[in-house]
């Protein structure tokens, strides 16, 4: 329950802002000049803030469509992200948001008009190609969205605009916001997944792994393409009957048809950001894995990595096509 | 946990509820205390607000304590008695503004406050005054994470009622009543706090190596951090003791403890 909610001066008078307050009529409200007093402040406990995170709404500046790292595309070749939000409704160990952010406060920019005045600017860029936009590298797409009514906002520009692609990156089973819409070409949900072992232990809050595949089973009778993301690959005991447990679980639920691309990422954290984790949860187990730093990013150990990796592609192509899986890398050194 | 009132006459609900006891201590402050709880009277202003918090942190040095702020305050339209949580503190004169972050639920509004100078005689709505508010914040979060430094204020004076006709003796009037939810605020800070200490055995296991052999600065650290994932990779503190004395150098000992961690990483 959210009892406190932080507004910037600046949107105060926003229509959405105004309508966020309405369906929090028991929360305090509290001005700020810039959200930034309340989200930056060092010296702040994310792991406790994570009890109780305030809202904080505001408008979000400056470039608001940038560029995704070389190697983290799903086919496109113009790739951007936006953060209309920061910080997750979830709790998952790995996450480096915990590691990147002073505060686990949610940041909600209601600015969404400037948000689509640059996805579509950066659309024009490259009248050819299509263009891809993804939501949820700061935030989860959809946790959140009966607060932030992100998806009802956003949908009606890529209705309009096929050239745009919009990749939704979720843990969430909040999918009716989609329902209640035609499926778009241009529009696919990705869903986070790690076994449901190790989901239990370390993503906190998260629905279990059959009800995110019962919600992906839900969009693609709807029409709605989905996408999977095996990202962080976390190595643990079982690893290949775990992750081979849940490949075919989802397999045998969605068809192949609708699946419009997998991608593989290991378990990988900047340097700073690992250490500010595990100052923050001493006692994770996670954290006292086979890990090692290099070149200022944390990860299994190369074997490991590549094993465990080559694992899940080797069981994936059981299911999918190459042409429909992905490797997100991070350093030059790893192979795919 | 740690408290700290501007005036003996704001702290004597608390010590009389908490039991604490006045120390002899050759001080600038008056501290009362019992096992778990300390409390300092830091005077009027800003300057003894900060001191005293410096002071109450040099005695009890520990970086996740609890502090707790509770005092009078003016206010523009709140009822007198009324208690507030101070949810934002600003500086009118310097711009300073702390955002105590919000994790424990009370019943008590949450309120705004301006620390100022002097006791002031024109009040703005929606607005709480006092004179130590900013001070305490920011000597305070210099000591413990932010979350679990709060202040809650009782309205002793407002428009109706000016600060010049308030008077002290009626100071436990108006706070005696909310003693049993700053109990709660109190239990649900310490609990919170608890999330922050360290395993119980990890210094002692250190101690006892420190004891035994010497350790150059990276291997102290060396040791610190293969004793905390062997704890938590399910080395019992007695395994890892016989480690620590089984070895006659510190070389030897982190090599060890680094092997026997090597098989037990694999995630569960």
């Amino acid at each position: 329950m959210i009892e406190v909610i932080y507004i910037e001066d600046s949107i105060a008078q926003h229509p959405r802002t105004l309508a966020i307050l309405e369906r929090f009529p028991n929360a305090t409200p509290i001005p700020c000049q810039n959200y930034k007093e309340v989200f930056n402040p060092a010296g702040q406990n994310f792991r406790l803030q994570k009890k109780k995170p305030a809202l904080i709404l505001a408008e979000k500046k400056g470039n608001r469509a940038l560029p995704i790292p070389e190697t983290y595309g799903i086919g496109g070749k113009h790739n951007f992200y936006f953060s209309h939000m920061l910080n997750c409704l979830y709790d998952c160990r790995y996450c480096f948001l915990q590691g990147m952010y002073p505060s686990a406060h949610y940041v909600l920019f209601v600015n969404y008009e400037d948000f689509i005045s640059d996805i579509k600017s950066k659309t024009a860029q490259h009248p050819e190609q299509p263009v891809w936009f993804f939501s949820g590298y700061d935030c989860d797409s959809l946790a959140l969205d009966h607060l932030s009514h992100f998806t009802s906002s956003f949908l009606p520009h890529f209705k309009a605009n096929p050239a745009a692609h919009l990749e939704l990156r979720t843990k969430s089973v909040n999918i009716k916001p989609l329902l209640n819409n035609a499926p778009l070409k241009n529009v696919i949900t990705a869903f986070s997944f790690t076994p449901q072992e190790i989901s239990t232990q370390l993503e906190h809050g998260v629905p279990s792994v059959s009800s995110r595949i019962n919600a992906m089973k839900k969009l693609t009778q709807s029409g709605w393409q989905v996408g999977l993301r095996i990202d962080p690959i976390i190595d643990c005991t079982d690893f290949t009957q775990r992750y081979e447990t849940l490949f075919s679980d989802i397999f045998s639920i969605l068809p192949q048809k609708m699946i419009h691309s997998v991608s593989l990422g290991a378990f990988r954290m900047p340097g700073p950001f690992f250490k500010k984790m595990e100052k923050l949860y001493p006692n994770e187990k996670l954290f006292a894995g086979s890990l090692e730093k290099k070149q200022g990013v944390v990860s299994y150990k190369n074997e490991i990595e590549i094993k465990r990796k080559e694992t899940c592609k080797q069981l994936l192509l059981r299911h999918i096509p190459i042409e429909k899986l992905f490797s997100c890398e991070t350093t030059s050194d790893k192979t795919k | 946990m740690n408290f700290i009132t501007a005036f003996i006459q704001e702290a004597i609900p608390l010590i009389e509820e908490l039991e604490l006891i006045k120390e002899e201590i050759s001080s600038p402050f008056i501290l009362f205390q019992n096992k778990k709880h300390r409390l300092v009277i830091s005077g009027m202003g800003a300057q003894n607000m900060s001191l005293a918090v410096s002071f109450l942190h040099g005695i009890y040095p520990c970086t996740q304590t609890p502090w707790l702020n509770l005092g009078l305050c003016g206010h523009g339209n709140a009822e007198l008695g009324d208690a507030l949580h101070i949810a934002k503190c600003q500086d009118p004169q310097s711009g300073k503004t702390i955002y105590p972050p919000q994790l424990f639920s009370t019943s008590f509004p949450k309120a705004i406050l301006h620390t100022v100078d002097q006791p002031t005689t024109e009040y703005k709505t929606d607005l709480a005054y006092d004179m130590e508010g900013m001070a305490y914040f920011e000597t305070a979060i210099r000591f413990t994470p932010p979350e679990l430094v709060q202040s809650v204020k009782i309205v002793s004076d407002n428009p109706q009622n000016p600060f010049s006709q308030f008077k002290k003796k009626q100071t436990s009037t108006l706070i005696s009543p909310h003693i049993p939810e700053i109990l709660s605020l109190i239990s649900s800070m310490e609990d919170l706090a608890l999330e922050l200490e360290p395993h119980p055995q990890l210094s002692l296991i250190i101690d006892q190596a420190l004891a035994l052999h010497s350790f150059t600065e990276t291997q102290f650290h060396q040791l610190k951090k293969l004793t905390r994932q062997a704890l938590i990779l399910g080395l019992t503190p007695d395994e890892i003791s016989q480690i620590t004395q089984s070895r006659n150098s510190a070389k030897s000992i982190i090599t060890l403890l680094h092997n026997q961690l090597e098989q037990k990483r694999i995630f569960p």
